[in-house]
């Protein structure tokens, strides 16, 4: 199987404090993994790992993370910035706190693109409002020009999808893109993210402590305990057929609703 | 049987300088019965939240009445609404808020006791079985806030909050900020206690999950906008929901 992204025996220490051990897994192009676990199992730590986005506090202490050939970790930072965007995008937990409240929507996406190729303000616009429309917004034009507080959580949190697809990248993390937003949102959101895999082929790496939203979006699903991975398969057998005792208890955890 | 709770006509509108005045809660009725579980659901901005902070009397109802215990307590001041928290006691989101960082859980759960009256002596002893009632070690009487889990912390916030054994239990949104496994676990305990108190305890249960609601509540109050849209068992409500809304909230639950 052809592969994107590779984890390899990684661990992860906060201040010398070991947060993630002897994690692997590999994702495919268009593939969407899901990785859950209950907070502070270190799913955040993982994805951030990839990206550079630990910190001074954290760094990777062992194993590597292989992308297109080239070990993550192990890039100089001023490579690893030119790959975050276009190739690995990233979606925050609450897309509102990653806007710039006092500037509109539009001139935020124009700023994150001329970071990395030189566009006119007309080819962006003409760009981002095709990319918008793939996406399914209406009104691509009042987004643009909208201010983030203008808009409503779940549409802010569609947008902060936008804005990472806006580049085209191969690979998406996700962390918890949805526990910030109401269930009838979620919904549209998860909508939203398998619209963007289906129309670009990008895979996704997601992150979520909802079974319910893994379930319904990821292929192959890895779960976390206290750093370590207890259970890592294909989504409908783990979640049909878990081996792992803490897969176990936490499937019987969720409430789920007798229809 | 008399209600122990009664909401009639409830509303709440916010008035803000130079914006039209915002109506979070407008006109709402139910009633609770002793021994019973009242869960009430919606999303957020849906004046949940609203309606239960002006039952818990943290803010003052626009118009409307609330009756607790056969009593009017919608303009109760001073003295006189302090009485009330004897019989009303809330369990709020977030655990770790809700505790004063620098005193110890068992001094947290025996303020309401000390307030009452109970000698020190008293107030230990009945701290440290109100905590092994919630199923935390005694020792746990000694820890700060800060050095116990939030689902730890979640059972000391209802260890307080039975402390001087109230009617009525308020949780608003008590499970949301904690883990799947934690959340089962606040529920069994919940479970447990009313099943040791029986009509004595009544729960008030704000919360946006419905599948929940189903495992927990006997009856469901649907809210959106500030109305109730919908109301029954929740089994009722979840399979032959009559509201639009109420529809695609079952729909969305994935």
């Amino acid at each position: 199987m052809e592969e994107l992204l590779r984890y390899e025996h990684v661990d992860i220490s906060y201040l010398g404090v070991p947060t993630v051990r002897d994690v692997s897994f590999t994702l495919a192009p268009g593939e969407i993994l899901g990785i859950v676990g209950e907070s502070g199992s270190g799913k955040s730590t993982l994805i951030k790992a990839a990206m550079g986005l630990l910190g001074a506090e954290g760094c990777v202490t062992r194993g590597d993370i292989w992308y297109k050939g080239k070990n993550l970790p192990d890039l100089p930072q001023k490579e690893l910035r030119k790959l975050c965007g276009p190739e690995l995008g990233y979606i925050f937990q609450s897309a509102g706190s990653s806007f710039c409240p006092i500037r509109t929507v539009g001139a935020q996406l124009y700023e994150t693109m001329r970071e990395h190729e030189r566009i006119s303000k007309a080819d962006f616009e003409a760009r981002a409002m095709e990319m918008l429309q793939k996406l399914g917004f209406e009104n691509g034009k009042r987004i643009l020009e909208s201010y983030p507080f203008e808009l409503s959580g779940g549409m802010q949190q569609r947008i902060g999808i936008a804005a990472a697809m806006l580049l085209k990248p191969s690979v998406l993390f996700a962390d918890e893109p949805t526990s910030a937003l109401d269930v009838t949102i979620q919904k549209q959101v998860v909508e939203e993210m398998l619209l963007v895999r289906k129309t670009f082929g990008t895979a996704v790496v997601l992150v979520a402590h909802n079974l319910g939203v893994i379930g319904a979006m990821a292929d192959r699903v890895l779960v976390l305990k206290d750093g370590e991975a207890v259970e890592y398969g294909k989504t409908q057998e783990v979640l049909t057929n878990p081996q792992a005792d803490y897969t176990k208890a936490l499937l019987a955890a969720v409430p789920k609703l007798r229809r | 049987m008399e209600p122990i709770l009664k909401a009639e006509n409830l509303t709440k509108v916010f008035s803000r300088q130079g914006q039209e005045d915002f109506t979070a809660v407008n006109g709402i009725s139910f009633e609770l019965f002793p021994g019973e579980c009242l869960a009430i659901i919606g999303e957020s901005g849906s004046g949940k939240t609203t309606a239960v902070n002006m039952i818990s009397r943290l803010i003052d109802a626009t118009s409307g009445q609330i009756t607790l215990n056969d009593q009017d307590i919608t303009h109760l001041k001073g003295k006189a609404l302090r009485e009330v928290y004897r019989t009303m006691q809330m369990v709020f989101q977030t655990p770790t808020d809700s505790f004063d960082p620098r005193r110890t859980l068992g001094d947290g759960i025996g303020e309401s006791l000390r307030n009452v009256g109970v000698s020190k002596a008293e107030t230990r002893k009945k701290v440290e079985a109100l905590l092994e009632k919630c199923g935390l070690p005694k020792e746990f009487a000694r820890r700060y806030p800060h050095q116990v889990s939030g689902g730890q912390c979640q059972r000391a916030a209802i260890a307080r909050a039975l402390a001087i054994e109230p009617k009525l239990l308020i949780c608003d949104e008590a499970t949301s900020a904690l883990d799947v496994t934690v959340q089962k676990e606040i529920i069994e305990l919940l479970n447990e206690l009313r099943a040791q108190q029986g009509q004595s305890l009544s729960i008030l249960f704000i919360c946006h999950d419905i599948s929940q609601v189903q495992q927990f509540a006997d009856r469901v109050l649907v809210m959106y906008h500030g109305n109730i849209v919908e109301a029954g068992t929740p089994d009722e409500v979840i399979r032959t929901p009559k509201n639009d809304y109420t529809k695609r909230l079952i729909d969305s639950v994935l």
